[in-house]
């Protein structure tokens, strides 16, 4: 529909990159840190307590040449991918399973409703207890957290396959097997993708809450926490937290484009390519 | 195809109902039943019979007093303090979300403005914000409000800014052509409109608030689950940390059934209109 109206001329490159959505965006972020700076200089507010916005964009740019920074970026993101990559291991398989069978979808269903709503956080106490703090405490925390995300994907992903797919591949004497590798599984891949992907940003930031609570644990939380605790760098938390929220989003941005590269039948996919 | 259902059905659909309920049970009563197992097969000091756990539960927490319900005060009070942080969190967060998505949204430009803005802020991770905010706000109740509202409204905006810009346009145009005014155009057709990606956003957001709140009882507090869980883990009170760790549970699964009965209740319509489209 858009196509149509769009004009003949319009090339790849000028669709990709648009100056006037640039542009609006800097000055969105242009205005946000020139108020913050206004208020941290005429508020009254001490320096410990709003720094000069200034300050912060500073210290963010500054962050790669922190060493301790880097390393403790290195080890939250340890943490997450090793989580994250059990969690995966395990929920996608019982996922696929439990989404074929009718019976055991319902009472692990069930299941879920019941394990989901239990905050990942409120677990850190135990945990701590019993494995002590350290990287395998995260790990662990990781990895459960998002099985629950990644299983209820895989489930619903399966059973939300084309009833007429399935169908057609019966008609064409597919056995049940072959089925399920050749026509619920590619269907159901984006969907349990998605799951992967809302699972990462809920590894990142279980991991870094770990680390927050835990000291001794390493890493970005607690980073973030000496730095508050240390008075005369506490623009330096700032610095931190927006060095993660960029972490963050380059994490996404990267698992966009492997969603795009890797299911490229996708329905989003398609409808970007008509 | 627009058939009414007869009597008939809807007593099965109630004979399903329960039946579901039935499994749900039996779902949560064999968990119990594992955990119970597990802990008497390998005894360990940290993870103790399940039976135990409610037992000092019901101990500490369920009195003789049935003008209070039976409940004990000190529960009550753990958790008034908990939801003294949740409620107004969550509710500043979700009205700010509401108003600030349904604004960017109809307003293009300032929509392609503050959007790069709000997705970084969204990418922070919530537990990297406790920090900035303690450094902005101290410990106090008023930084856990102010983390949890943002926690909220951040996820919630981006979701309401999606439904509202996919409004139907014919709706708009009708709207225009029988000139409705602006205020009954944002309650009679882009709110209603929009309501589904609301909730879905909501149900998230609670999800997200619940595990702020949870984080910033531990990081600081004197009072509320949290604190009570991070309190008993540093006593050693093993029974009392795997309860509060239940009480928080139950939070959650309280919060979800809250916004599930909304969402069913406000969608009603929505989901008859779009099933006798079909």
């Amino acid at each position: 529909m858009t196509a149509v109206m769009r004009a003949p001329d319009a090339t790849l490159s000028r669709r990709l990159i648009q100056p006037r959505p640039v542009l609006l965006g800097v000055a969105g972020f242009a205005v946000f840190f020139l108020a913050i700076e206004l208020l941290s200089r005429f508020s009254g507010l001490s320096e410990e307590i709003l720094p000069r916005a200034s300050t912060m964009i500073l210290r963010t740019l500054e962050l790669p040449a922190q060493e301790s920074y880097v390393i403790a970026m290195g080890e939250t993101l340890w943490a997450s991918l090793v989580g994250l990559m059990i969690a995966t291991l395990l929920a996608v398989p019982i996922g696929v399973i439990l989404g074929t069978s009718g019976a055991a979808y319902r009472a692990m269903s069930a299941l879920i409703e019941f394990m989901r709503p239990v905050p990942p956080v409120a677990l850190i106490p135990p945990v701590l207890l019993i494995m002590g703090a350290g990287a395998e405490m995260k790990i662990f925390l990781v990895a459960y957290s998002t099985f629950w995300i990644i299983l209820f994907n895989a489930i619903y992903g399966i059973r939300g396959v084309e009833p007429g797919l399935k169908d057609m591949a019966r008609v064409f004497g597919t056995g049940r097997t072959k089925s399920l590798v050749v026509v619920s599984l590619p269907s159901a891949a984006p969907f349990i993708f998605t799951g992967v992907q809302i699972a990462a940003t809920a590894a990142f930031i279980v991991t870094i809450g770990t680390e927050v609570l835990a000291g001794g644990s390493g890493g970005i939380g607690q980073w973030l926490m000496v730095n508050l605790n240390a008075v005369t760098r506490r623009e330096w938390v700032f610095a931190g937290a927006f060095g993660a929220g960029l972490v963050g989003v380059a994490i996404t941005g990267l698992l966009v484009i492997i969603g795009r590269i890797a299911f490229p039948w996708s329905v989003s996919n398609r409808e970007r390519a008509e | 195809m627009i058939v009414r259902q007869p009597a008939e059905d809807s007593r099965r659909r109630g004979w399903r109902q329960l039946g579901d309920l039935a499994l749900r049970l039996a779902v949560l009563i064999g968990a119990g039943l594992v955990w119970e197992l597990y802990a008497r097969a390998f005894p360990s000091l940290f993870i103790p019979p399940i039976s135990a756990i409610l037992a000092n539960a019901w101990d500490q927490w369920v009195t003789g007093d049935w003008r209070a319900l039976f409940i004990a005060p000190v529960f009550l009070e753990m958790l008034a303090a908990s939801f003294r942080r949740l409620v107004p969190g969550l509710i500043y967060g979700a009205v700010s979300g509401i108003i600030l998505g349904v604004a960017l949204a109809r307003v293009r430009f300032l929509g392609e403005m503050f959007s790069p803005l709000i997705q970084f802020f969204r990418a922070i991770p919530s537990s990297a914000k406790i920090p900035m905010f303690m450094v902005l706000l101290g410990i106090g109740d008023t930084m856990k409000i102010w983390v949890i509202g943002i926690s909220v409204a951040l996820p919630l905006l981006m979701n309401v800014m999606d439904g509202v810009r996919n409004v139907d346009p014919t709706l708009l145009a009708v709207a225009k052509v029988y000139r409705v005014g602006p205020w009954t155009r944002l309650w009679g057709v882009i709110l209603p409109a929009a309501a589904p990606q609301t909730f879905a956003g909501l149900r998230i957001a609670t999800m997200i608030a619940l595990i702020v709140l949870v984080l910033s009882e531990l990081t600081g507090a004197a009072d509320g689950v949290g604190y009570y869980v991070l309190y008993a883990q540093r006593m050693f009170y093993v029974l009392d940390m795997w309860a509060g760790v239940l009480v928080l549970g139950f939070i959650g699964y309280l919060l979800n059934a809250v916004v599930s009965l909304a969402e069913v209740r406000i969608l009603r319509w929505h989901r008859q209109s779009t099933s006798t489209a079909r």
